[in-house]
């Protein structure tokens, strides 16, 4: 390769990564600079109540906000069962300033619906300082709310009723944090650009000297084995639905017939509350075939070539890496069913759904990496298979497809949380369902997991592949 | 003074073997439990050295597991030597052996295109050469048939046609290939005489020592591994003919 053309190739790759971060940050939109509150409060349990608000009555709830952008204020009120009339002042102090006033009409009130005093825009700079929250009330004596208490609550400072009471009325807060990747995202770009480009140079200038260098030999393999890998591919396109009717209509008709199995299964037999239940079980049951097929592909991948790999010298990784191609070509195909289903059932597609591509490229990479490292034992012990089955059918139940992750107990939820196909699911379905980007942590996380099995992956594929012609 | 298309350095290729074929976990686990797996070393090639010059063809005698097929494949890259250096100028292709990366579901022209695809020829190449292996392969309208329905003579004529449109630096002959009926078998074995003598670099092994005599420059004979004589083909043949065969 002569290094003009080196240079144009690196120009492009440098071109294409700056402007996917600019894309990202306009599909990303809110939820790159602010995620949900981490420490809101939430105080639900009560152990006994006020005195009835009539006017006079004020509570005083002293307490630290922990969140960087606080937007509302709620409490519980008991209404001893009966109506009501007059109203509360509901006010939140920071000192002597007035952060949220809200005058509430008593007769609205019931009984443990929060009471919600709600501010017009995100009150920022205060978290860590001490705000007040006062509830006062206009009602006569029998017609007045009281409101909740827990005494052995810790989340305020202090509450006064009058005189000091132990613990804390019932109240949350919610709000915003601010995101560091958001905040900063910009010289992050700037950043990883910077390096990117360094990196780049420094390659160039490397094959420039000596002739050779690992990212160039990588980009001429690519070139190299290009017809190769398009012509296994293309076979095990063409072999998969050579003698069936339908053809490819199978890779769409495959996933929305088990969907439509599982619909009818899951939510007349079990009650389940999960919003848009069909596109929520299409997606689980896309990426986990997705995830199964590969893996399956892949395991026979260099056993099932045996007779090539003991002939032909090329690259092993060939043979993972064409079929993770073509079944990734499968999964493309069956986005189509998902997005019909998703309009049919009225999910409106927003500019997030380009960001569920994100989730499913870490997929195919998680998967490839798990591909050839089955492949590379499959070669040793042949008893790989069977044993794989069994881990994927555990995994499949392990993994909130046709379930909610919340029916999982606490203490089994390490399960989810170690589960990657879950991260990747479960960031998809809030691109495609919810219509909002997940927070940027959900991004690293699941790059983190596809990379991590890659390098697994890979180094076990590299260190073996030696020996792979003894084994066949 | 032609040039060196092959070094062959100090080759040695050692496997471990296992004293019972483990190829399951469980077996695996079992005998390790059991202390009863052991492994022997068992030497492939020892200390092998030659060169190959720019257009010659060398062949390959000795008896079964004397080496001569783990040398191509380390030459080819199959197999990489436990120790000593191997230097190849130019790309190699293999002969394969008839119809290895074959699929049965695919058509003769979809075959023609991967199994080229796997000998590492471009898509411009075998654009170019496809009607010229159609028509060697006698085939005709059957090429658009899936190959399943192929009998093996048309199978291992399409394979044939394949595997001699080859035109590399160095070419890897197992075995002469010679296939179906008389009419082919006489202008298959005429087109392998071609390509072996046509200026390409050719290493050949064969069991049929008058071949290895018609066709060579030069011969190495090995047992074991190791390298017994090195020489002109004629006097290497007579060489092993007298003695290999007896002992």
């Amino acid at each position: 390769m002569n290094s003009k053309r080196l240079a144009k190739i690196y120009r492009g790759i440098f071109a294409v990564f700056l402007s996917l971060l600019v894309l990202f940050f306009f599909l990303a939109g809110e939820q790159l600079k602010y995620r949900d509150g981490q420490n809101v409060i939430n105080v639900t349990e009560a152990t006994g109540s006020t005195v009835e608000l009539t006017s006079g009555v004020i509570v005083e709830q002293l307490f630290i906000s922990d969140i960087d952008r606080l937007k509302s204020v709620s409490f519980l009120c008991t209404t001893h069962y009966r109506d009501n009339t007059g109203y509360l002042n509901v006010v939140l102090k920071c000192g002597e300033e007035v952060l949220i006033e809200e005058i509430v009409s008593v007769a609205d009130i019931k009984e443990n619906v929060p009471v919600v005093a709600e501010a017009d825009e995100y009150l920022e700079g205060y978290r860590g300082k001490q705000l007040t929250l006062l509830i006062s009330g206009t009602s006569k004596e029998g017609k007045a709310v009281s409101v909740l208490l827990n005494s052995a609550s810790t989340a305020g400072i202090s509450l006064y009723v009058g005189q000091h009471k132990p613990g804390s009325i019932c109240f949350s807060t919610t709000g915003q944090d601010f995101v560091f990747t958001g905040q900063h995202y910009w010289q992050m770009v700037a950043g990883l650009s910077a390096a990117l480009a360094l990196g780049l140079y420094v390659s160039y200038k490397h094959y420039e000297k000596t002739g050779k260098d690992y990212a160039v030999s990588v980009i001429l393999a690519m070139e190299r084995y290009e017809f190769l890998i398009s012509q296994l591919v293309s076979r095990d396109f063409k072999t998969k639905y050579k003698r069936s009717v339908l053809g490819v209509f199978w890779s769409f008709l495959n996933p929305l017939l088990t969907m439509t199995v599982q619909y009818i299964v899951f939510s007349t037999l079990f009650r389940n509350d999960i919003a848009n239940y069909p596109v929520y079980l299409l997606t689980g049951i896309i990426c986990f075939s997705f995830f199964n097929e590969v893996t399956n592909m892949c395991l026979s991948s260099i056993t099932g070539n045996a007779n090539l790999v003991k002939k032909v010298y090329m690259p092993r990784y060939i043979f993972p890496i064409s079929r993770t191609i073509s079944s990734s070509i499968n999964l493309a195909i069956s986005l189509i069913p998902l997005l019909l289903v998703s309009l049919i059932t009225g999910v409106a597609l927003r500019k997030s759904l380009v960001l569920m591509l994100f989730f499913l490229i870490c997929l195919i990479i998680f998967s490839l990496g798990v591909g050839m490292f089955l492949s590379a034992t499959m070669v040793f012990f042949r008893d790989i298979q069977f044993l794989w089955s069994v881990v994927v059918m555990m995994w499949q139940y392990g993994t909130p497809i046709f379930y909610s992750p919340s029916i999982i107990p606490p203490r089994f939820s390490f399960i989810l949380k170690f589960n990657p196909i879950y991260h990747f699911i479960k960031n998809v379905r809030m691109c495609l369902i919810d219509g909002i980007s997940p927070e940027p942590r959900a991004y690293a996380i699941c790059f983190a997991f596809a990379l991590l099995s890659l390098l697994i992956g890979s180094v076990v594929f590299k260190k073996t592949q030696d020996s792979f012609t003894l084994y066949l | 003074m032609p040039e060196n298309m092959i070094e062959v350095r100090n080759v040695t290729m050692k496997f471990r073997m296992g004293n019972q074929p483990i190829n399951s976990l469980k077996e695996y686990v079992t005998t390790t439990l059991k202390g009863t797996l052991k492994f022997n070393e068992f030497v492939a090639l020892n200390d092998l050295s030659f060169d190959v010059k720019r257009g010659e063809t060398l062949g390959f005698v000795g008896r079964n597991g004397a080496g001569k097929s783990t040398t191509l494949k380390c030459i080819s890259g199959i197999l990489k030597p436990t120790s000593g250096s191997i230097k190849a100028y130019g790309n190699i292709v293999p002969m394969l052996e008839l119809g290895a990366g074959f699929d049965l579901e695919l058509t003769g022209r979809e075959n023609i295109y991967l199994n080229g695809a796997v000998l590492g020829y471009s898509k411009a190449y075998l654009d170019d050469k496809y009607n010229e292996i159609v028509e060697f392969s006698e085939l005709g309208d059957f090429i658009e048939m899936p190959i399943r329905s192929y009998s093996s003579g048309m199978m291992a004529r399409l394979a044939f046609s394949i595997a001699s449109i080859v035109q590399p630096e160095i070419l890897i002959v197992d075995e002469i290939l010679s296939v179906g009926d008389a009419a082919f078998k006489e202008k298959s074995s005429q087109r392998m005489k071609e390509l072996m003598t046509g200026g390409t670099t050719v290493l050949f092994v064969s069991h049929d020592i008058d071949k290895i005599e018609e066709l060579c420059d030069k011969v190495i004979w090995l047992e074991h591994g190791k390298k017994i004589a090195y020489g002109d083909a004629k006097e290497i043949c007579d060489l092993y003919r007298n003695k290999g065969v007896k002992k």
